[in-house]
């Protein structure tokens, strides 16, 4: 060790200073000192620094502390929300009769159409039977979407109710 | 009687116990409060988050680990420390520096003896000198000289290498020595 510039020589002057080293160590940190005037005067530094430094004494604590954390740990937790009643599925009954006028104007669109006179004439026609077979699978596969979402529709429901209902509150408010 | 140990109060207060958690406050009271006074230049703001560290300690007992060694003292100043960086950073958000209230308000209206003491020259001098350094540096030379822990302490408290505290200790020193002025130092 020559001047306590480098941070490895510093480092083991403060460990020495504060007497974090052990005994070996610390016998050598101390005869390397003795004989050197830039480590000395470094440790003479902490040492007035630290002195300087308990010229702000310890401070008591103010009163009352210790009263409010008590009343705080003593106070209730939050209770829980209560539990909310299982959504009422009433409403989803009134499509019922929306479906019901639904199928009953779908029949009824189809009897006026098959009713129409131009069928003949574009019976043979190839772009009519492929626009035929096109919206046929269309229509079936609007149908069974609508039905597979009418038949989901109440789990969804319930299952959106549910989760709101289990939604966690806004903490209260601190002391 | 023997003296319950910390990590035996923290058990207790883990179930929930709050005359354990009184124990531990009256035991910790003075250190916690004089680290944060020192961390946030404020009585008012120690004071609260005086509250609060301890407040954390009830919430969060159970996450304690006081079997596998750790120290309940650095496990509390870790709250502490991480509660002050916390609110100097809101303060910095709501444009409020530290340095101000260190030079105002140092001492509540309600002082006694030790407090007016503290508001010796040399004693404000010494809580300037603080203010002016970096929270980083201010951290390391108030949990080593005031708290005088070691430096492995204070490496698992803020959770810097050692190297790198003693670098800032170091640091500090220097930058102490210019507000400071103590009558006996060196170069360092």
């Amino acid at each position: 060790m020559t001047v306590p510039g480098a941070d490895a020589d510093r480092n083991v002057l403060l460990v020495l200073h504060f007497g974090e080293c052990d005994e070996r160590a610390a016998a050598g940190t101390r005869a390397h000192v003795a004989g050197c005037a830039s480590c000395r005067e470094y440790l003479a530094t902490v040492s007035a620094i630290e002195q300087a430094l308990l010229a702000w004494p310890d401070e008591p604590a103010p009163a009352g502390i210790l009263e409010g954390l008590l009343a705080r740990v003593s106070r209730p937790p939050a209770r829980a929300p209560a539990a909310s009643p299982p959504p009422s599925a009433l409403p989803l009954l009134c499509l019922l009769p929306v479906m019901a006028a639904l199928v009953a104007g779908i029949r009824m669109l189809a009897g006026r159409l098959a009713a129409l006179p131009l069928w003949p004439q574009l019976a043979g026609s190839p772009a009519a039977d492929a626009a035929i077979a096109v919206g046929a699978a269309a229509g079936v596969a609007l149908g069974v979407g609508a039905l597979a979402t009418l038949a989901l529709a109440p789990a969804l429901v319930l299952e959106t109710a549910s989760l709101a209902g289990l939604r966690p509150r806004p903490a209260a408010s601190r002391a | 009687m023997e003296e319950e140990s910390d990590q035996a109060l923290m058990a207790e207060v883990a179930r929930g116990d709050a005359a354990a958690l009184r124990s531990l406050y009256l035991r910790y009271e003075a250190r916690t409060f004089n680290l944060i006074l020192r961390l946030a230049g404020n009585r008012e703001t120690a004071r609260d988050l005086v509250q609060e560290t301890f407040m954390r300690v009830w919430t969060m007992a159970g996450t304690f680990r006081g079997d596998r060694g750790s120290s309940f003292k650095a496990w509390l100043f870790t709250i502490a420390l991480n509660l002050t960086r916390d609110e100097r950073s809101r303060k910095r958000h709501s444009a409020r520096h530290v340095g101000t209230d260190e030079a105002g308000e140092l001492v509540s209206p309600a002082e006694g003896p030790e407090a007016m003491l503290a508001r010796s020259e040399a004693g404000r001098r010494v809580r300037a000198a603080l203010a002016r350094l970096p929270p980083y540096l201010r951290e390391v030379v108030v949990l080593k000289v005031y708290q005088q822990l070691k430096f492995r302490e204070i490496a698992e408290i803020t959770g810097a290498p050692e190297g790198t505290l003693k670098a800032r200790f170091h640091r500090a020193v220097g930058a102490l020595r210019e507000h400071i002025a103590p009558s006996g130092g060196g170069r360092p």
